[in-house]
């Protein structure tokens, strides 16, 4: 910061004594924030402490009920994201914006109505535009292929493109590092820093401690819709920050790795799940999985780490019979299942955890009670030939929230209205109540806040303790190494690594993740390989 | 078979194909912008209906095909206020439009009409022969020497093809169709551009309906469209969302259309042994076939990502 002077005219947005509340729910008591021009400012919190619904009222999609908002030290009230663009107020949300089957160049230019015919000239023209900004700020960009084809990084670049097209000078970026390679955020910071040192004033909504402290010149951290502190980045460090946000830290402590220590005294592990060249097409008939092999043992948590839109989603879905896939045989418990629906499959013992929880997890619409028995309604003790025994689906109910902590006003509540912590616990309520042999959980802690999260974890350690076989998809670091046994990576469809736990190093699994496998790879995979064939 | 034969059967294949075509591009349009409009049929039954009687009683086809083209829109209207408006159900908005249509249309007509043995007809129009292109052997006499109307068509449809492919406003009835909440945080009305999609898929199913009795015809019967709404909507999904495909579709069902009239004539007309019924199926039978072969075969799912769904602004989907 080159001056401390607190004069108005130096800030670019000014929110002081922000109110709003839905309903009965404070979602922002009188917060304050100010950031200057060319400043780089965090806003930190957890889920639901008010970022999204501060920034959403600065960006002109929600009003405030009390408080001003001043942008270049003259006070605004937008009452649509129009009227925020046109006063230079670009925001990079999180889900992007971006229409997938349009390239970028068109999505840029979406909206604006000066030109009617989309002649070649007129495109030319605005790709050279776009050229410039390119080189500017090294935001490389393909400007004529489909979105759907792009990585995450190279969308992201796409919005934040668009936002310099229309000339916005304050930018809001809502969690732009969640879905990054740890190299494609190493790419993003510096861009960020050019554009801040051009003037442009930049707010990041995160809860990533470390990116924030890297890029940031101020902190606000807003802890359950209040503002808890505004801080000079350089002046604090990652564990006061931590305590701000909640309160408290929490700490996940992984049970002793019993898998391991199995391995090592020759005891065979019994193969659960075993996949031998799985290869899939996406929604898009692009090759989204490739020749995916993997095996998965009794009482072992093996991850598939590796950035979003790497095959993930098409994985959990091939693996549990959502999608068929093109070739490749899937062995569970040393059957070919591969040809077997997903009703199938769990009745083979296998059980499911989806990362979409309110589209394949639950029945937003149906009560909690019956949500906890999709899986087996028409099973004794819950169904007598057609007719469901509704006491027992309830005593059961009953049960399994008391037994899951689920915070429910009533068994009959409908599910879609939980909070998406409670939500999962209801998905892994119904999951390991179960008698079960092998568990897809894909992205099962996404979301949530942190007392959720280690819940999550507890529960998925202890099924591993008693023999389930795990496999873990995460797109979070932390969480495949507080779990996992092994991992691979998985990029772009493919499974390029191989760890074992003792051999776990952020670093190398990061590179992989970027699609750079390290050098001294073959030798960990080939340790793997012994440990199996016995 | 000599090619004296061929030209006639292509000239009248053409002609066919003009009514499901023109329909089908409309409801193209409005599928791309998200709106599934399955009420077609009876947007087409209503301009038919229309038409005939616009050119009945003002004696013109041209006011014909006006009354046809706001038969259809009236319709559109009530689908869109269902659809748009009020949020309805597509799938259901669209079923109630057709039955409307088939009730309403044969109610009209016959308590204005009072039909003996030999229904009312209106003139037809006079061939418009193109100079020199229609000189052109073989081609000339099958797509040059045509009535105005369908001259006008075919303008019509290649102008919204461009138009969706190549100007900003085509650019915003994709983007709403395929992520409405993006087109409305980049300014768009997702609401304004399905209500123009909406309007487009019903003024062209009227114009279709008109064409069918002003340039083929000539006099108007019970559910006279004969389910050639429900193929405009089957050929939307054979030609992948894209108009020039989706004619092409519509070239085909006109080609089989043509053939099967020749073979009743052929066959021995009424006396035939074959019951003529049986001929009459085979566009439609032809068309779902094709149909079911190229979504057998398509790898990329062509449709609309948000069709079917309707937009409430700040709902997450």
């Amino acid at each position: 910061m080159a001056t401390h002077q607190h004069h108005a005219d130096h800030y670019a947005v000014e929110m002081l004594s922000i109110s709003k509340r839905f309903g009965r729910f404070v979602a922002n008591k009188d917060v304050t924030l100010r950031v200057r021009r060319g400043e780089i400012h965090a806003l930190l919190g957890e889920n639901g402490a008010g970022k999204s619904t501060l920034m959403n009222m600065l960006y002109g999609l929600l009003k405030p009920d009390s408080g001003s908002i001043r942008v270049n030290g003259s006070e605004v009230r937008f009452d649509s994201p129009q009227a925020a663009k046109a006063a230079g107020i670009g925001m990079v949300h999180q889900h992007y914006m971006l229409v997938p089957t349009l390239t970028p160049l068109q999505n840029i230019i979406l909206g604006d109505r000066a030109k009617f015919v989309l002649s070649e000239r007129h495109l030319e023209q605005v790709r050279g535009q776009l050229k410039d900004l390119i080189v500017k700020y090294g935001l490389t960009v393909r400007l004529d292929v489909p979105i759907w084809q792009l990585s995450v990084g190279e969308q992201q670049r796409v919005e934040i493109l668009r936002a310099l097209y229309h000339q916005s000078t304050i930018l809001i970026l809502d969690e732009p590092t969640a879905m990054l390679t740890p190299k494609e955020v190493e790419q993003l910071l510096p861009r960020l820093k050019a554009l801040a040192a051009e003037g442009t004033s930049i707010i990041i909504i995160s809860h990533h401690l470390h990116d924030v402290l890297t890029i940031a010149d101020n902190v606000t951290v807003l802890r359950a819709g209040e503002n808890a502190g505004t801080l000079q980045a350089a002046d604090t460090d990652a564990r006061s920050l931590a305590r701000m946000m909640v309160g408290h830290v929490a700490d996940f402590q992984r049970p002793a790795d019993n898998r391991i220590a199995r391995a090592t005294s020759g005891e065979a592990p019994q193969m659960r799940l075993v996949a031998e060249g799985l290869s899939a097409e996406g929604d898009h008939g692009q090759n989204a999985l490739e020749d995916v092999s993997f095996e998965l043992g009794a009482g072992e948590i093996v991850a598939i780490a590796g950035v979003s839109g790497n095959g993930q989603t098409e994985l959990e879905e091939v693996l549990f019979g959502l999608r068929e896939s093109t070739t490749g045989r899937l062995m569970l418990s040393g059957a070919d299942i591969i040809r077997t629906d997903p009703g199938q499959r769990a009745k083979a013992g296998m059980a499911y955890i989806p990362s979409d929880r309110y589209r394949y997890g639950l029945v937003r619409d149906m009560a909690v009670s019956s949500n906890l028995v999709v899986d087996r309604f028409r099973e004794k003790p819950f169904a007598h030939r057609w007719r469901l025994s509704l006491d027992t689906i309830q005593s059961h109910a009953r049960d399994l929230i008391g037994r899951f902590a689920i915070k429910v006003k009533s068994p009959q509540q409908p599910a879609g209205t939980l909070s998406g912590g409670n939500a999962q616990r209801v998905v892994l309520a119904r999951t390991l109540s179960r008698d079960i042999t092998t568990l897809v959980a894909a992205q099962p802690a996404r979301g949530l806040d942190v007392g959720a999260v280690s819940f999550v974890w507890e529960k998925l350690s202890a099924a591993r303790d008693n023999g389930v076989a795990i496999l873990l998809i995460s797109t979070e670091l932390d969480e495949v190494f507080a779990l996992a046994d092994r991992c691979y990576v998985i990029y772009r469809g493919k499974l390029i690594g191989h760890w074992h736990r003792n051999e776990f190093d952020r670093e190398a699994v990061g590179l992989a993740m970027g699609g750079m496998p390290h050098a001294n790879q073959s030798s960990n995979t080939a340790a793997l390989g012994a440990v199996h064939v016995h | 078979m000599n090619i004296d034969f061929l030209i006639p059967l292509l000239s009248m294949a053409f002609v066919l194909s003009i009514p499901v075509g023109l329909a089908a591009v409309g409801e193209c349009i409005c599928q791309r912008t998200g709106l599934l409009n399955l009420g077609v049929e009876g947007m087409m039954l209503m301009g038919a209906l229309t038409a005939f009687l616009g050119a009945f009683y003002f004696d013109s086809s041209w006011i014909g095909v006006l009354t046809g083209v706001a038969g259809g829109v009236s319709l559109g209207i009530l689908m869109g206020v269902l659809c748009i408006s009020i949020k309805a159900e597509q799938v259901v908005s669209g079923i109630v439009v057709v039955l409307l249509s088939l009730g309403l249309t044969s109610y009209l007509y016959g308590s204005l009409f009072h039909v003996g043995t030999t229904p009312p007809r209106i003139e037809g129009l006079a061939l418009l022969h193109i100079p020199l292109l229609s000189n052109i052997p073989v081609i000339g006499p099958i797509l040059f020497q045509q009535t105005s109307l369908v001259y006008a068509s075919l303008a019509l449809i290649v102008l919204l093809s461009w138009m969706l492919e190549r100007t900003s406003l085509g650019l915003a009835l994709q983007a709403v169709g395929e992520k409405p909440e993006a087109g409305d945080a980049a300014g768009l009305s997702v609401d304004g551009l399905r209500w123009f999609g909406i309007l487009i898929s019903s003024a062209m199913a009227g114009l279709g309906g008109a064409v069918l009795i002003i340039a083929q015809l000539h006099l108007f019967a019970d559910h006279i469209t004969a389910g050639r709404g429900w193929i405009a909507i089957a050929l939307v999904i054979f030609g992948r969302w894209k108009p020039l495909w989706v004619f092409a579709g519509a070239l085909l069902f006109g080609v089989v259309d043509a053939i099967q009239l020749k073979i009743q004539v052929v066959a021995g007309g009424i006396d035939s042994a074959i019951p003529f019924e049986l001929f009459q199926a085979l566009p439609y039978v032809i068309t779902m076939a094709v149909l079911v072969l190229s979504a057998m075969r398509a790898r990329r799912n062509a449709q609309p990502s948000a069709l079917g769904i309707p937009f409430i602004k700040g709902q997450k989907h």
